[in-house]
């Protein structure tokens, strides 16, 4: 019986071409907005989670100033504040396993001729630093080798450098030039995913400081926990210990020390109000286009007065009519809602595609889940019934004969 | 006496009243309406129009409820049931003609005619079948699969008696099925009654203003402001025995 009202239905609305279509718009909208949004939404959620999970849990980061940083992989650009005896204090909490201090700097680079921006990495070389740093999957090599304690003005350089910055490719053995000394590539990292991480140039620690005339420059601490250790417990340890060996009040630290699930945890939250200004967004649109259908399916009540006369004639029920009608409007929201989704990946695949033109890979990308498609494709079917709900039941509750009289 | 009913009436209408409110005012559209219909027969309700022929056709065919009185159908009052409770009955023992077809526009001939069967939850193979047979009967079988607006008047109206045989029921209730037609093929529609009525072994309740026709029943009730004038039957083609009850 229903399969029937369902043929008898989608009879109607193609008999109404155009005026079907217009009605279904606000609809087509409203689900086009909410896949693209919440798919591009997740997808950067995705691409910022991802981005941590390379530096791995087990690890916290020290940057200098207070209050919000930026990521613990682009650092604090600000003039480090941060000095040897910070490392040192660092060095002697407990559950500390790996520390090592990094300085970050964008420096102006030439190949052949072609000048532009790179990131410099500066990084401890001796052996166990190394085999820490090592680990993370901004510093694994694709092509070549990683720099080591031999090394002085050699550097290993990120693939978005090596392929995407100057005009001409650099490969293993080219020199590039910084602050008007050369530099060897020995090895091309492995693509991360992180466009900052991909366009470094890392060379050793001393080296950079040298080079940017900064003897005691520290943009980051990075450290390792031992296996074991409970990275929050260890992370209040060192901030109890910096602020006494820095001589600051709780509340008023100079440094910042972020672990990684915190900073997650953090990037969730904003994440979570984005999300709730873009489904208020959607959900505006999808109220719009529910009382497009609410007035769609009056009309369609008026016109076909004297049809659901007829059928009750003919031994309809009300709860037939109200069927029937409901089910119209529910098909009306389900077929916006598709054409919505279809829409809604071209619109969240084109923005990707735009994203990875313009800025390189691993900033946006549209995160479709069968959940979110199904879910939406449901929602619109529901935006549907339940905007044809009071007009589906004026239509039941007529009187056959007042319906049949329906001029 | 109610049993009686059962095997021989298939309507029986005891002091019926109808009034309509219209703001404070109340109309009264049918008066003490008493009269019985016996199963297998032809009956031509006549009156002019405004008469409450339609409306007293509307009882009949459980489209309203009366007012006063009662109406039994196959010796069950039916005027005190809930409209879901009409409708069913409706589907099931009631086929209606109207003076316009009233076919449902987006569909075909023959869904229009399996469209009955539909609300009584028949099965698709059954109802194709049966569609396929009324309109085989009302001569359509070629023009099936056409909409409404491709088949002529006539044609459209073999539809709608094709679709109130439907469910096979035991009474047609026509309201001015010719009053749209033209003489010829108003004249085929009639001879069709007819036949359904002698072969098909249908109670027939037709109701018209046009004088003509009375001939066609083997009864006729003249109705006039609301109540039965004279109720007749019919014995001769010279004319009728009247047995007047005003």
């Amino acid at each position: 019986m229903i399969l029937d009202y369902f043929s008898m239905v989608i009879g109607n609305i193609r008999h109404k071409g155009i005026r079907s279509w217009l009605t279904m718009i606000g609809i087509i909208v409203g689900i086009a907005a909410v896949v693209s949004l919440i798919s591009l939404g997740f997808g950067m959620q995705e691409a910022v989670l991802s981005e941590f999970q390379k530096i791995g849990t087990d690890r916290l980061v020290i940057t200098p100033g207070s209050g919000m940083t930026s990521t613990p992989a682009s650092a604090d650009m600000t003039p480090s504040k941060l000095t040897q005896k910070d490392i040192d204090v660092i060095n002697r909490v407990k559950g500390v396993d790996v520390v090592s201090e990094v300085l970050i700097m964008p420096v102006l680079a030439e190949f052949k001729g072609d000048i532009n921006y790179v990131i410099l990495f500066g990084t401890p070389v001796d052996t166990e630093t190394s085999k820490y740093l090592n680990t993370m999957d901004f510093f694994k090599i694709e092509l070549g080798r990683t720099i080591d304690s031999s090394d002085q003005y050699k550097v290993s350089i990120g693939p978005v450098l090596a392929y995407d910055t100057f005009i001409k490719d650099v490969d293993v053995g080219n020199v590039i030039t910084v602050n008007n000394e050369d530099f060897k590539v020995v090895g091309i990292q492995k693509k991360s995913g992180s466009p900052l991480h991909d366009k470094m140039i890392r060379m050793p620690i001393d080296v950079a400081r040298e080079l940017l005339d900064e003897p005691d420059m520290i943009s980051s601490i990075f450290v390792k926990t031992i296996a074991g250790f409970d990275v929050t417990k260890v992370s209040n340890d060192i901030e109890y210990s910096l602020r006494k060996s820095r001589n600051v009040k709780v509340g008023e630290e100079d440094f910042k020390i972020s672990t990684p699930t915190e900073i997650i945890e953090r990037f969730l939250s904003i994440f979570a109000i984005i999300q709730i200004v873009f489904i208020g967004i959607a959900a505006i649109s999808l109220i719009v286009g529910g009382i497009g259908v609410m007035n769609t399916m009056y009309t369609s009540v008026l016109e076909r007065t004297r049809d659901i006369g007829l059928m009750k004639a003919i031994g309809a029920k009300n709860n037939d009519i109200m069927m029937i009608f409901l089910i119209e409007s529910g098909v009306l929201g389900l077929v916006g809602g598709t054409v919505g989704v279809l829409i809604g990946v071209g619109i969240s695949k084109s923005v990707e595609l735009i994203a990875v033109y313009v800025m390189g890979p691993g900033y946006i990308s549209a995160y479709l889940s069968f959940e979110l498609l199904f879910g939406a494709l449901i929602f619109s079917f529901v935006v549907g019934c339940v905007s044809g709900v009071i007009p589906a039941r004026q239509a039941a509750g007529l009187n056959p004969v007042d319906a049949l009289r329906y001029e | 006496m109610v049993v009686k009913s059962v095997s021989e009436n298939i309507v029986e209408l005891k002091k019926i009243e109808k009034i309509y409110k219209m703001g404070s005012v109340e109309v009264s559209a049918i008066k003490d309406v008493s009269f019985s219909i016996k199963k297998g027969k032809f009956i031509i309700i006549m009156g002019p129009s405004g008469s409450g022929k339609s409306t007293l056709m509307n009882m009949v065919g459980c489209l309203d409820v009366p007012t006063k009185g009662q109406i039994y159908l196959d010796g069950h009052d039916i005027s005190t049931l809930e409209e879901s409770d009409l409708a069913q009955i409706r589907g099931r023992k009631i086929g209606f003609v109207f003076q316009k077809a009233n076919l449902l526009q987006t569909a075909t001939a023959f869904e229009n005619v399996t469209l009955p069967m539909i609300f009584q939850n028949t099965s698709k193979e059954k109802r194709e079948k049966r569609a396929k047979e009324l309109l085989k009967i009302v001569g359509l079988e070629k023009r099936m699969y056409h909409k409404p607006s491709e088949l002529s008047g006539g044609e459209q109206q073999r539809v709608a008696i094709a679709r109130a045989l439907a469910n096979n029921p035991e009474m047609i209730l026509a309201d001015e099925p010719t009053g749209n037609l033209d003489s010829k093929t108003g004249r085929e529609i009639l001879d069709f009654f007819k036949k359904l009525n002698k072969e098909g072994k249908k109670t027939i309740v037709m109701v018209t203003h046009d004088p003509s026709l009375y001939n066609f029943g083997d009864r006729v009730i003249y109705i006039k402001d609301g109540q039965v004038s004279k109720d007749g039957i019919k014995v001769s083609k010279e004319g009728i025995k009247v047995k007047s009850i005003v």
